[in-house]
């Protein structure tokens, strides 16, 4: 094989290495997707374990969305079921951060999203 | 109370609740999550939402109900009617009550407020409500919500005995800081239990809440609405907070949460000389709606 083969082997390789790589970054769902609005409803076991919240954004839709044990054992922002009552009743924006591949969509954070 | 307005008010709901129309954003049991097609969230439209968790059979129930406008924010300039119906079967719902609201303001949020009506349920089950809005310079319009009336509370119930709890007092605030999440504390709060406080035969104002559980302007403004009236009644009343959790964040409760039911924080609870349940006021918790009720308490009995 002629060096000028070898080379354009090589190149060739790379380059579906490259591509390989790229589909499959972008094939690979997104790790968490995020939505902002108005808590219309928190449905939970007691003060801290929510169970689902349902959420209305500027549009006009509503997106209900099952919880994850995570709310509340985030160490940095815990998030009650009270605490998400207490933005429902003030009327103050959250921002929820969730996973959906093929199934239920799960909230794993809700931040507070006041702002502009 | 008063009678409705005009009768479509009425005959809209009923259809709603007769041909099986969701009127709630409370999801259905096992309903599939992502958007919720059946509850049509649209634009242009108000979305109603209930802010009160632990309604139950009796009178005089405090109903508090969030609209939330077509611009996604709380609508707080309307006047909303109420009319309440009983789903009394599959496709049937019956009109049971009606009552005028009154927007209160929420503490520390300007701009913000949640309507506030008083209504009866006769029965347990699942209830609905119609509220016309009408807003300035618009056409009136109607949004409605159902809900889940409970046979009993899980708090205790107005005229009874509330649970005599031996919550945590201090006289420091070193002392008190180890187990209240106000900053800065104010020692007269946990000056007394609420098992002290029942036996100094006086009226006291009780609440339970977390302060210090959060940055955001969401937290906090009942303890400033329990120092409000505690400036505005003195001595004539004890005064006590009762934090939720054992050390300031979520995790342990605190006994009393467990002995006084509670779904939710904040709660303010009024209790008469005697040891009696008069008021509880959960959630939105104004010094507007408290005093008028905990003065009643301080008002001499006929003998």
């Amino acid at each position: 094989m002629s060096r000028r083969a070898v080379a354009v082997l090589i190149a060739a390789t790379a380059a579906l290495i490259v591509a390989a790589t790229v589909w499959i970054l972008l094939s690979r769902p997104p790790e968490y997707v995020e939505i902002r609005g108005l808590l219309v409803d928190v449905q939970s076991r007691g003060i801290e374990h929510v169970e689902s919240v349902t959420l209305r954004t500027s549009d006009g839709g509503l997106h209900l969305f099952l919880a994850t044990p995570e709310l509340l054992s985030n160490p940095e922002a815990p998030v009650t079921a009270s605490h998400l009552r207490q933005h429902l009743t003030g009327g103050i924006p959250v921002l929820i951060r969730y996973r959906s591949a093929d199934g239920p969509s799960v909230a794993f954070r809700i931040l507070d999203a006041e702002g502009p | 109370m008063f009678k409705l307005p005009r009768l479509p008010h009425q005959a809209a709901l009923l259809c709603a609740i007769v041909l099986g129309v969701s009127c709630a954003p409370t999801p259905a049991p096992g309903a599939a999550p992502g958007r919720v097609a059946a509850l049509q969230g649209t634009p242009g439209q108000l979305t109603a939402a209930l802010a009160t968790s632990d309604l139950a059979v009796g009178t005089d129930q405090r109903f508090l109900l969030v609209i939330i406008g077509p611009d996604n924010a709380l609508v707080t300039d309307a006047e909303v009617d109420l009319a309440f119906f009983k789903v009394t079967g599959p496709g049937t719902a019956q009109l049971r009550s009606t009552a005028t609201s009154e927007m209160k303001p929420t503490p520390g949020l300007p701009g913000r407020g949640v309507y506030l009506a008083r209504a009866d349920f006769d029965e347990a089950g699942e209830w609905g409500v119609a509220a016309r809005v009408a807003r300035p310079a618009a056409e009136p319009a109607e949004v409605r919500i159902s809900f889940q009336i409970k046979e009993r509370s899980a708090t205790p119930r107005i005229g009874d005995p509330v649970p005599a709890s031996r919550t945590l007092t201090g006289t420091t605030e070193r002392e008190i800081e180890a187990f209240s999440s106000a900053r800065p504390v104010d020692p007269s709060l946990y000056r007394l239990s609420i098992a002290d406080a029942i036996s100094a035969r006086k009226p006291f104002a009780v609440l339970f809440a977390t302060p210090g559980f959060c940055t955001s302007r969401t937290c906090g403004p009942s303890l400033d609405v329990l120092q409000a009236l505690k400036g505005r009644f003195g001595t004539d009343a004890n005064f006590i907070h009762v934090e939720i959790y054992k050390d300031g964040r979520p995790g342990e409760m605190v006994p009393s949460v467990a002995e006084w039911g509670l779904p939710s924080e904040p709660w303010l609870f009024l209790v008469d000389a005697d040891g009696r349940l008069a008021e509880k006021l959960e959630g939105s918790i104004t010094v507007d709606e408290a005093a008028p009720a905990l003065a009643r308490l301080l008002t001499p009995r006929p003998s």
